[in-house]
Order: structure tokens, then sequence, then C-alpha cells
């Protein structure tokens, strides 16, 4: 059926483990016999490149784990086509968070202490990417923050100079979809907000640019993570009568909202929207009742020549069309990669200096770049409209990309994060 | 406060709860007949829901509706038959740690069956609309679940009190031993009441897929309320569960519209009530898991 089983993964990585132990074991016997005849340096050389993925193949977010981990995963071919970085090829080894801080720090721990990576790449849920990321930091460690929005992966005191996030921050999404959405539909807002960090600064986030045209919060409510049954939230935003339900959700939970905002017949009576929303979910939301206006970090229809061509090499290897979960694990892994190979060494402090400022292609209009002061990818940053019913063409045509705005214009000034990094 | 919005979140409060009825009915029986605490309860909802999904791609949701509970309910035989009853009488930690592991067990079965991703399901098209109750919209899939469970819930009472069977099953949850005693296939009746119970999840199961979509993790929000359904309406009493399990649907409905914060808190806060004011719980009967 679909590719992306847990169950594979881990026997997968079994095997790729102990296969790389038993390569290892015959590299050292080789690399006895070639270091006598040419030095030290060949036997470092033949070694392979091993880079730490790290995301949810369970849990509410398994999905998206799986769409990052794949997208990541076309980088490597990529770049081991070509003959690898610094001559060596690259080997990757899968943790599965479980979407949860403490497995995920514990699985990070198993892949530096043990496995002994230099680099991890990954994670969606963004409580469990700022547990990663202090990890990281301890560790000296280059940790590519794939797929976390919450703003204080970069913003604040939590951001450090070993971590990197591909993706766009909260406030970005926001500042691209908030004003969108305030000015088409009004200025009355509810919030249902995901009870941990991701869930509230993208709310705020939302709260501010709402606050900045005058509008007024009619009502709001916190949600646990992995609620399944929205009806009475739903029956409270109703009764506050608001123009837009703004929904800080992800994942199964956003999937079970917005089901559920179309079960009640709300759709008729007021706009829904919020900082996230993508093809694995909107496909499991169902063509029908698929619906609203939603921050994308991505999307398969933004109509540059490197996204077409990312897009076709994912459905050559997938069968399938790429979520922007995809492009973000993607773009971390080609950016990790082609840093160590700019760096001319896979010495993390060598790497980070190699990407701080670094302007690249990341398949959008305008080119991306690794702002040196805080680490965030700055990028182009879309609102995505929904789409449902006749005007869905096949299974994947589920949104349209109604405003582009440039990073400049969305991410926060050095005035707004004064954050200082650490010297290397 | 306007009384429409606190009719309609009470309302809203039962319905949900019926969900947590059905669920504790099957837990309560299997905990009352043979001193299993199931934690593949859950698990068995979540077959419930992905043999609807496959069964209605192909016959239609009617059909699905009919026989994946009937399917589950097998499971849950030959799961009882196959390894739990090698457990009975022994140490409940025995039954738990063997329907713990085989929840997560199954759960990775479900995922290599039908892949990691969540599965997009909707309530069959003549009932996915809404109507109008005059106070308020509401889902008319959510209203026909609602009469439906009811329903059931006589059909269970019917067979409970009035037929043979029912009666044994019963005395069973009172005392199984001396059922046995009296001439009884406890083996039989053991596989009937863990099929029962499975049914019911099953069931359970199918009802919810199309409210909030299909995923392998499904189960797992479910089963925890449905435990405290039974602790406050007492192991092993039907009437309990039904009460217990409409209580905590509107002790939940209610703090999500007042106090949002201790919503989840809620259900755990009324346990520890009543175990510290009635440990055998509301309907529990003198002897039982005391």
């Amino acid at each position: 059926m679909k590719d992306g089983k847990g169950a594979k993964v881990s026997r997968r990585n079994f095997l790729k483990f102990s296969g790389v132990t038993a390569a290892g074991a015959a590299g050292m016997l080789g690399g006895g016999l070639s270091g006598i005849l040419s030095g030290p340096r060949e036997v470092f050389a033949k070694e392979e490149l091993k880079v730490g993925i790290l995301d949810p193949y369970s849990g509410p977010y398994a999905d998206s784990g799986r769409e990052q981990t794949n997208g990541a995963l076309i980088a490597v071919d990529e770049v081991n086509k070509k003959g690898g970085v610094l001559g060596r090829m690259v080997t990757t080894f899968q943790e599965d968070t479980a979407t949860n801080p403490g497995t995920a720090v514990q699985k990070a721990k198993k892949l530096v202490d043990e496995v002994k990576v230099n680099y991890i790449v990954g994670t969606v849920a963004s409580n469990v990417g700022l547990a990663v990321s202090a990890l990281c930091q301890e560790k000296k460690v280059i940790y590519m923050s794939v797929g976390c929005h919450s703003d204080d992966i970069t913003v604040g005191g939590k951001a450090h100079r070993y971590a990197f996030r591909p993706t766009c921050s909260n406030t970005m999404l926001a500042r691209a979809t908030a004003s969108y959405i305030a000015d088409k539909f009004g200025k009355k807002w509810y919030f249902i907000t995901s009870d941990y960090s991701w869930g509230h600064t993208g709310r705020d986030a939302f709260k501010k640019v709402l606050a900045g045209k005058g509008g007024k919060v009619v009502g709001e409510d916190l949600t646990p993570l992995g609620t399944t049954d929205y009806s009475s939230f739903l029956l409270k935003v109703r009764n506050a009568r608001p123009d837009v339900l703004i929904v800080s959700l992800y994942g199964n939970d956003l999937v079970s909202c917005v089901k559920q905002f179309n079960q009640f017949g709300m759709r008729r009576e007021m706009q829904i929207g919020g900082p996230l929303n993508g093809l694995e979910m909107a496909r499991v939301i169902g063509k029908e009742n698929n619906v609203g206006y939603w921050g994308m970090p991505w999307d398969v229809t933004v109509n540059t020549k490197g996204s077409k061509e990312f897009t076709a090499k994912y459905k050559g290897k997938y069968g399938k069309i790429p979520s922007w979960r995809a492009y973000l694990g993607y773009i971390g892994m080609a950016e990790l990669l082609s840093g160590i190979q700019r760096a001319k060494s896979p010495e993390p402090k060598k790497v980070i200096l190699a990407l701080e400022g670094h302007v690249f292609d990341g398949l959008k209009s305008n080119r991306s770049q690794w702002r040196a002061f805080d680490h965030q990818n700055i990028q182009d940053t879309y609102c995505g409209r929904a789409k449902s019913g006749a005007e869905v063409k096949h299974a994947d045509d589920l949104f349209e990309i109604v405003s582009s705005k440039k990073g400049e214009e969305v991410a926060h000034t050095r005035a707004e994060n004064p954050v200082k990094l650490e010297a290397l | 406060m306007e009384t429409s919005l606190l009719i309609s979140q009470l309302f809203n409060g039962l319905n949900l709860g019926l969900l947590y009825v059905l669920m504790a009915m099957g837990l309560t029986i299997i905990m009352g007949t043979m001193g299993v605490v199931n934690f593949s309860h859950g698990i068995l909802f979540t077959f419930g829901a992905y043999i609807t999904y496959s069964v209605a791609a192909r016959l239609g949701y009617w059909a699905a509706l009919l026989i994946a509970p009937i399917l589950v309910g097998g499971i849950g035989m030959v799961l009882e038959r196959g390894l739990v009853q090698r457990v009975y009488g022994k140490d409940p930690l025995y039954s738990l740690l063997l329907t713990f592991g085989l929840a997560m067990s199954l759960e990775e079965l479900v995922r290599i069956g039908w892949g990691t991703t969540g599965l997009p399901f909707s309530p069959p098209d003549s009932l996915n609309t809404f109507v109008d109750l005059k106070i308020m919209f509401y889902p008319l899939y959510r209203l026909v679940v609602f009469g439906f469970i009811l329903l059931l819930i006589l059909a269970l009472w019917f067979f409970l009190e009035r037929t043979t069977m029912g009666k044994i099953v019963r005395a069973g949850i009172q005392d199984s031993l001396m059922v046995g005693i009296l001439g009884v296939n406890t083996k039989a009746l053991f596989t009937l009441v863990f099929g029962l119970g499975a049914f019911l999840a099953g069931l359970a199961g199918v009802l919810s897929a199309p409210i909030t979509g299909i995923m392998p993790t499904m189960g797992d929000n479910v089963v925890m309320p449905s435990f405290i359904v039974i602790i406050l309406g007492g192991v092993g009493s039907f009437y309990g569960s039904v009460v217990g399990g409409l209580l905590l649907g509107i002790i939940v409905a209610m703090c999500n519209q007042f106090v949002p914060a201790v919503a989840e808190l809620s259900m755990y806060l009324v346990m520890a009530l009543v175990l510290l004011l009635r440990p055998r719980g509301l309907f529990g009967e003198e002897g039982l898991f005391e």
C-alpha cells in the first residue's frame, strides 16, 4: 500500500545500522592495509558521512514526519548520485520522535553518542524541536529544525548558533496570511488554539496582526494536543458570531476540527483559517470539507523551474505529489550537505560559518537566505486557499496560492528579534 | 449566558457521553466477568473504524455498520481464545501487560495494513447535512448516532434482563465460579462476553469514524474516558456505565463552555471525588473489585 510504515522503518534502520557496523569493521581492516600504503587521510575519506534524521513516524504528526523524511532522502539521492559530499557517500540514520519531546531527546542522544552523527535534520512539533535544539547546542551538533514553526526556534533566548530553521516562523506565516484574511473577511475573530508552544505563538502572531488592523478577539479556547471532538467548542464559536475562526491546530487535530466545522454547517456562517495547513491534512479532511485560508511555506503550484524539478523527482520516487513538508525536508538536507561541501570540512563549526548569510535557490521566485544573526531562512511565504468540491480537478489539487510575501517583509526585523547567538 | 447555548451544550454533552457509554459497557462486562482490565479495548475501537473504511469502499456505509462490529466481535473472540483466557485467575498484572502489549502490536498492524497516514471518511451522503433544532443547527449524522445508541442500550437491557443468556452473563459478573459449578460452560461464556465487549467497541469505532476521521491512534483518546466512566458507574454495572458515561459527557461539555482550562482535568477530578466518597462507584456492587 502506501510507503512509510512505522514497522518497516525501524527494521530498515536496524539493517542499516548493522550494515554500517559491518562496513566499519571491514573498513578498519582495509584501513590498516591502505594506511600502510598511503597514510591515514585515505581511510578518513572512505568513511561515510553520517546524518541523523529525526522525525515523527508515530503520534498525531506521523504523516508530516514521513513526508519530511521522504523529502530529505531526495536530497541525499541527488548528492550521492554526484559522488557524495567531500568525496564521501551520505548515509542517513532515521529515528522516530513519536511526537514526544522525551523520546526525541533520547533518540537524539542515541544518534549523537552511539551513531556519532554531527548533524540532525528533522522534527515537526515545536515542543519536540525545542527539546532537540537544546540538546544539539550542548552536544555541539548542527540541528536543521526542518518543520518547527514556533517563533522561539530562531527568536529570543532559545535560539543558538547550532540551530537553523529551514521553514518559516509563525510570525512570517501570520503576516503573510492574517492581513489577507482580515482585509477580505472581517476583523471579528475567534481563536481555537492547540495548547503548546507552536499553537500559542501562532495565535499570538495572528492576534498581533489583527490588533494592528484594529480588529477584535471575540473569544478563544485552548485545546489539548490530540483532541478529537471539537463540537462543544464549535457551539461556543457559533454563539460568538465571529467573522473568522482562526485555528492554530495541526495534524489530526486540524483534520477533526475542519471536518466538524463543516458538519455543523458553519461554513456558510463564517470563514476559517490559521497558520498552517497542507496536502497531507487536506487529503484526509476530504475535498468536500476542504475550506479556509492558511499559511503555507511552499506549495506544489509554486511556479519555478526548481520546484517543478523537485516535484518530478519526488513523484518519480514515491508516486505522489510532495506536500510542503517534503519540500522542507528536501531544503533542510540539501542546504546542510551543500554547507558541508562549501566548508570543505565536516567540522560543524566550519559548516555553520559556511551556512551563515548564504544566499541560495530555495526553489521559490525570490532567492532564499540563511540570515546570519538568527539562522532563520528568509524566504517567500504564502497564503493558500483550500479548494473544494467541483474546483478540485484531481486528488491533490487542494490548494491555490492567493498571496505571496517576500521574506524580508514578513520576518522579524533585527529590532524585533534582539537575539545574540553565542560565539563559536 | 444564553439558555439556548446552555441547552445546546447539554445536548451535545449527552451525545458525547453516549459514545463513552458504548465503550464502557464492553469494558465493564469484561472486567466484571473475567476480572480482566482490557487495555486492548481502544485498538478494537480503531479496528472498527478501519474495517468500516474498507467495507464501506466496496459495499457502502450501511453494510459496514452491520459487518464491521461483527468482525471486530469475532477478532475479540479469537484473541480471547488464543491469548486472554490464559491469564484468567492470575495476578491482574498479567492481563494488564498482555492486553497492553496486544494494543501496541495491533496498532502496528493497523499501520502496516492501512498505512500510517489518516484516512478521509465522511458520513453517508444522506446524513451529511444538519438539522435546524430551533435552538441550534446540529449535524444530522450525530442525531442519528444519538438515536441509534439509545436503541442499542435498550436492546442490551432487554438481552441482559429478559433472556436466559443475558441472565447467565449477569450471573457471571456476580460470581463466575458459582455459575460454573451450576453447570454453565464458563469457557464459552467468557468467550461470548469478550466478543460482546469487542463488538461494542467496534461499533463505537464505526460510529465515530465519520465524525473524527480515521487514524491509527484514534483509540487512545477514548480508552481513558471509558475507564473513568467505569470507575464512576461501578465495575460490572451495566446501568452504572450508562449513567457514568452520560455524566462524564455533560461534565466535559460544561467545562469546555465555562472553565475550558480544567476541561481535561475535570474527568480526573470527578474520578478522584468518586473514589474518595464512594470507592465502588455510583452503582457498584459490594465485593466486586474492592
